[in-house]
């Protein structure tokens, strides 16, 4: 009983999709992705600072790792539990 | 110079190690590399590069992270994530899948409990961005098929689908840090976030669902049919609506071609 019950829901939410959702239709532009624009990645090979010795002048902090100075956004972030999980 | 040559596959693991650590390089790697009395600031310039670009590549991969954190502190983050989990493909395109973890475990940040779960949302992002492409599910494919065989059929979502579910306003602590103009407050108190980061077509999409959508999509990504996969969307949201859900995303690049 509860079977058929959700297959006639299933094939009726089908069905209802077939006859309202706009008609797929490629389009070229659409399909374009960027490569490069949007997110680039970086390869250890890339050129530019760092890859010689000009990367030595961003000296990473050693010895005080964890005297995290939280200067950003976070705060404003406000309210919640933090027991909430 | 020494007499005798290490085996590669050590002389490369003493590499790493150095490379990995804080400490000045240890004397068993030094013999190995050229004196010229300046080997030690040498192998220092080395892994400095190693710790900043890879750092650089993580900054690139979590900018809301970065920006809720500001700089110093990520890139105390970033270099202390680089010596614990270094790359382990050429591309760093991909690079920092364990961040989220990483960032969970850090007791400092305890008081910043929806972090994690912002940071595997910037992952799904890129992972969306990059993953495969995929011919879309269309009406013709669906309209053969007879009706009553609709409930035993295996969706298939798109590749680049991620599901993200958090008990934290993620989605609205996202977007209040797409710009640099941050001067909106997001509240705890506003609730959890239900997210699919999906790629159809060239854009990657970040959309807000609601539990039983989401839990629809889980269930089908794990290969439930589309009535079983239903049946778990109603148990947990009982408002969850088939009708609305497919009419909306069943042909729109969500679904492969069958």
């Amino acid at each position: 009983m509860k079977k058929t019950t959700t297959s006639a829901i299933v094939a009726g939410a089908i069905t209802s999709a077939l006859a309202l959702s706009p008609m797929s239709v490629a389009n070229a532009a659409d399909t374009e992705k960027c490569y490069g624009v949007a997110k680039a990645g970086k390869n250890d090979c890339a050129a530019g600072p760092g890859t010689s010795c000009a990367g030595t002048s961003t000296v990473d902090a050693q010895g005080n790792a964890w005297m995290l100075v939280l200067k950003g956004t976070c705060e404003k972030i406000v309210g919640g539990s933090l027991e909430a999980k | 110079m020494t007499s005798t040559m290490k085996p590669l596959s050590e002389l490369q693991q003493l590499f790493c190690d150095g490379l990995r650590s804080s400490e000045p390089p240890a004397q068993a790697l030094l013999e190995e590399i050229v004196d010229d009395g300046l080997q030690v600031q040498r192998f220092n310039v080395y892994r400095n590069n190693f710790i900043v670009l890879n750092g650089d590549a993580l900054a690139d991969m979590y900018p809301v992270i970065k920006q809720l954190l500001g700089d110093e502190a990520f890139r105390m983050l970033a270099t202390a994530y680089v010596r614990e989990y270094p790359p382990m493909d050429r591309a760093l395109l991909l690079y920092g899948e364990r961040f989220a973890e990483f960032l969970a475990a850090v007791p400092e940040l305890s008081g910043l409990p929806y972090l994690s779960d912002v940071a595997r949302l910037e992952y799904a992002w890129t992972a969306a961005y990059h993953a495969d492409d995929a011919a879309p599910l269309e009406q013709r494919q669906i309209a053969k098929l007879p009706s009553d065989e609709l409930d035993h059929l295996r969706l298939r979502p798109h590749p680049s689908m991620r599901c993200i579910g958090s008990v934290y306003p993620i989605y609205r602590i996202w977007s209040a840090n797409q710009s640099n103009r941050v001067d909106e407050t997001v509240s705890l108190d506003e609730g959890g976030s239900q997210i699919v980061v999906i790629r159809p077509k060239a854009e990657v999409e970040i959309r807000e669902m609601t539990p039983g959508a989401l839990t629809f999509l889980q269930r089908l990504a794990s290969a439930d049919t589309i009535a079983e996969a239903y049946s778990h969307a109603a148990e947990t949201e009982p408002e969850f609506d088939l009708n609305t859900f497919f009419t909306r995303y069943l042909f729109d690049g969500t679904f492969c071609a069958l």
